[in-house]
């Protein structure tokens, strides 16, 4: 635990922890504007922020928390929504969801594999593949795997805490929502949802307005930015870039970008049989506890914002990194030509190092670096639509992963902008909210567990 | 201090898959074809949690009708819980002294949980404790086998707890070599050793002893107790 929370009074810690969160009176933001997002450190935060606002005003069973709206019915949304039940008995809950279905990005997504701590790799512990969360538990797998297991999961705490269905009201194909900070009020238009069970039936639609005694943004990762010239489909949607082509060609492709969905997306489409969840294993089959401890560490001596690069180039035993090389040599894809475009939004990207910078993780830096020295891919820095002409890759086989635009979507939220946006960019730049088990331990309940089950 | 641990935090199934088999075993040794009254036994493992060490129950009480796990799998103590925080404190087995009489033990055991907070009805609580440290390579704790009845002087019984600990010696045995070759798609993910989290010891101070003749049960290789079912 950073030192800063590492509070033995648990009133205090909760303080510090709520403030990590707090966009204005009243309302927070879980995420979004930090680095490193990925499904479990946003549960890790919703677990944080429940825990803090129980802690802080449970001496009066939470009467001063009665409505609690919360803005995105993802995997963080749901979470905090399943802490809540389970911590304040009184709270009535409207949630907010976009689309049609919560949990909607990852559902049927066969393709993505999600991992809870892998992106903390090599650091220990983070292969083990559990969550090990109180509220909302899962264990590694297909990205659709993690959101039926979510999605039962918060069944459970449906079943447990709001057995009448009078505490959750879920909307659903929201096409307007309009938040007041200053307020805490939200005007939507939406259709009220039904619950059958694990599922949910629309209603007629309905447009309202009400005002709340806190609201929770959770927009989790939000919809990619689009390059206009190449629009490429979402991360989590199901495609063939990682299955042979049966046509016998070799087919040229172009990633666009250097964060962690453009470089799955190099590995997918340069190294044979490419699976998240087993590289690590194929690539150090012998020798990975010792790697992993080595690796971490010389890492931390690098900092946090050091340059992988320069790490492995310079790393003591080169004999592990060209063991690995060697390994991931037999494997080059052959039906693919492939095609790293770095450019950076503001041309920022004069040469290849520049992009192991903290802008992704640690595995798939490594990965990427192992594939610069198996010389599995090119490299362009130049304009996209040169790239692509030069190297003679159809409009669909360019992928632009270029993140997610996630200020500019809590902005179209709000309709007095002004009144946060301060501190909306003081939140960007603080980076607080760790993703750290910082509640205390045993504070959930558990729908297994209840007392009165 | 507020009491912190009231809900479990998840263990593994496929740890808890992996313990509860041995209990079980153990718990039909012990049984043998007598009834032993309020026998129950589990398991607990040292954790870490954000750099924090705890005791933390591993696996369902086994003893009653049927397992008993609702609001007790995943439970976290302080490293100083009962006669398990002495066994981890000590690295030696515990268990309940011998007496000559129930009648001599029963005042020792009122005054013990007079003196330790245990505000429970005396005749409610067992009276016979047993605590097997499982101790890694560096002597920290791994895990602790608790078990407890209400038959009297059953743990002063050294024959039985020397087969309790010869059980819990092949035990680490087997995983010690599982350590190595592991069963496909199942794992030991290591733990981090966490600084415990201690508070005042709860051991009954009056009927409760280490057994120096006999010595815990000893990892060569598994360092914590920690198996997931795993893609790879």
């Amino acid at each position: 635990m950073d030192h800063e929370f590492s509070i033995a009074d648990l009133k205090e810690r909760a303080k510090a922890v709520e403030a990590t969160f707090l966009v204005h009176p009243g309302l927070y933001l879980i995420g979004s504007l930090e680095r490193g997002l990925t499904v479990y450190n946003q549960q890790l935060r919703a677990h944080n922020l429940a825990w803090a606002l129980w802690e802080l005003h449970k001496h009066n069973k939470g009467a001063d928390i009665r409505r609690l709206a919360i803005v995105g019915g993802g995997v963080t949304g749901l979470t905090i929504a399943a802490c809540f039940l389970s911590l304040f008995e009184n709270v009535s809950i409207t949630l907010f969801e976009k689309l049609w279905d919560l949990c909607p990005l990852q559902q049927g997504s066969d393709n993505r594999w999600l991992h809870p701590k892998i992106y903390e790799w090599p650091a220990p512990g983070s292969r083990a593949p559990g969550a090990s969360l109180p509220v909302l538990n899962w264990s590694e797998g297909r990205a659709s795997d993690v959101a039926r297991t979510v999605l039962t999961d918060f069944r459970k705490f449906l079943d447990a805490f709001d057995g009448n269905d009078e505490r959750l009201t879920v909307l659903l194909g929201s096409r307007h929502l309009q938040i007041e900070a200053a307020t805490k009020s939200i005007e939507w238009i939406a259709n009220r949802a039904v619950r059958a069970g694990g599922f949910f039936h629309i209603g007629a639609p309905e447009g309202n307005s009400a005002i709340y005694d806190i609201v929770v943004l959770t927009p989790g990762f939000g919809l990619e930015n689009q390059s206009n010239d190449y629009p490429t489909h979402s991360y989590w949607r199901n495609e063939q870039l990682g299955q042979p082509l049966l046509d016998g060609t070799r087919h040229n492709f172009i990633v666009s970008g250097f964060g962690d969905g453009a470089l799955i997306d190099l590995c997918r489409l340069t190294i044979e049989r490419y699976r998240q969840d087993t590289i690590l294993y194929e690539l150090f089959p012998d020798n990975l506890d010792e790697v992993e401890e080595k690796f971490t560490v010389a890492w931390i001596k690098k900092g946090p914002r050091g340059n992988a690069f320069e790490f492995f180039s310079d790393f003591a035993e080169p004999i592990i990194i060209d063991k690995a090389k060697v390994e991931l040599s037999k494997r080059i894809r052959k039906d693919t030509r492939v095609v790293l475009h770095i450019r950076g939004k503001n041309r920022e990207i004069k040469k290849f190092s520049d992009i192991f910078g903290p802008y992704s993780s640690f595995l798939n830096r490594m990965m990427t670096f192992l594939l610069f020295k198996c010389g599995a891919f090119s490299l362009s820095t130049e304009e996209l639509e040169l790239a692509v002409r030069r190297h003679g890759a159809p409009h669909e086989n360019v992928l632009c992963r270029y993140g997610t635009d996630a200020l500019g979507h809590l902005h179209s939220m709000f309709s007095d902008i002004d009144n946060i946006k301060d501190r909306l960019m003081e939140i960007k730049a603080c980076q607080k909210q760790r993703p750290q088990r910082l509640w205390a331990p045993g504070a959930f309940p558990d729908p297994h567990n209840r007392k009165d089950s | 201090m507020e009491k912190l641990y009231e809900n479990p935090e998840p263990v593994p199934a496929a740890s808890q898959l992996a313990l509860l088999p041995f209990a079980a075993a153990m718990e039909g040794f012990l049984r043998n074809d007598s009834d032993i009254p309020g026998l129950r036994l589990t398991l607990h493992r040292t954790m870490s949690r954000e750099g924090n060490g705890y005791l933390q129950q591993a696996c369902a009480y086994l003893g009653g009708d049927e397992p008993e796990w609702r609001g007790k799998v995943g439970r976290l103590f302080p490293v100083t819980e009962g006669i398990i925080g002495a066994a981890y404190d000590k690295k030696r087995i515990y268990r309940t002294k011998e007496y000559a009489s129930i009648d001599e033990l029963l005042p020792d055991l009122q005054e013990s949980m007079r003196l330790t907070g245990d505000d429970r009805n005396p005749e409610d609580v067992a009276n016979s404790y047993l605590a097997i440290p499982f101790l890694g390579a560096h002597d920290h704790v791994v895990l602790i086998l608790f078990a407890e009845c209400k038959s009297f002087n059953f743990f002063a019984d050294n024959d039985r707890v020397k087969h309790l600990a010869a059980m819990c010696q092949g035990f680490c045995r087997l995983f010690d070599w599982l350590q190595n070759q592991p069963v496909s798609n199942l794992r030991n993910f290591p733990l981090m050793k966490g600084q415990p989290i201690a508070e005042s010891p709860t051991v009954y101070p009056l009927i409760q002893e280490p057994v120096d003749s006999i010595d815990p049960p000893r990892f060569r290789m598994v360092s914590s107790f920690n198996y997931e079912a795993a893609a790879a």
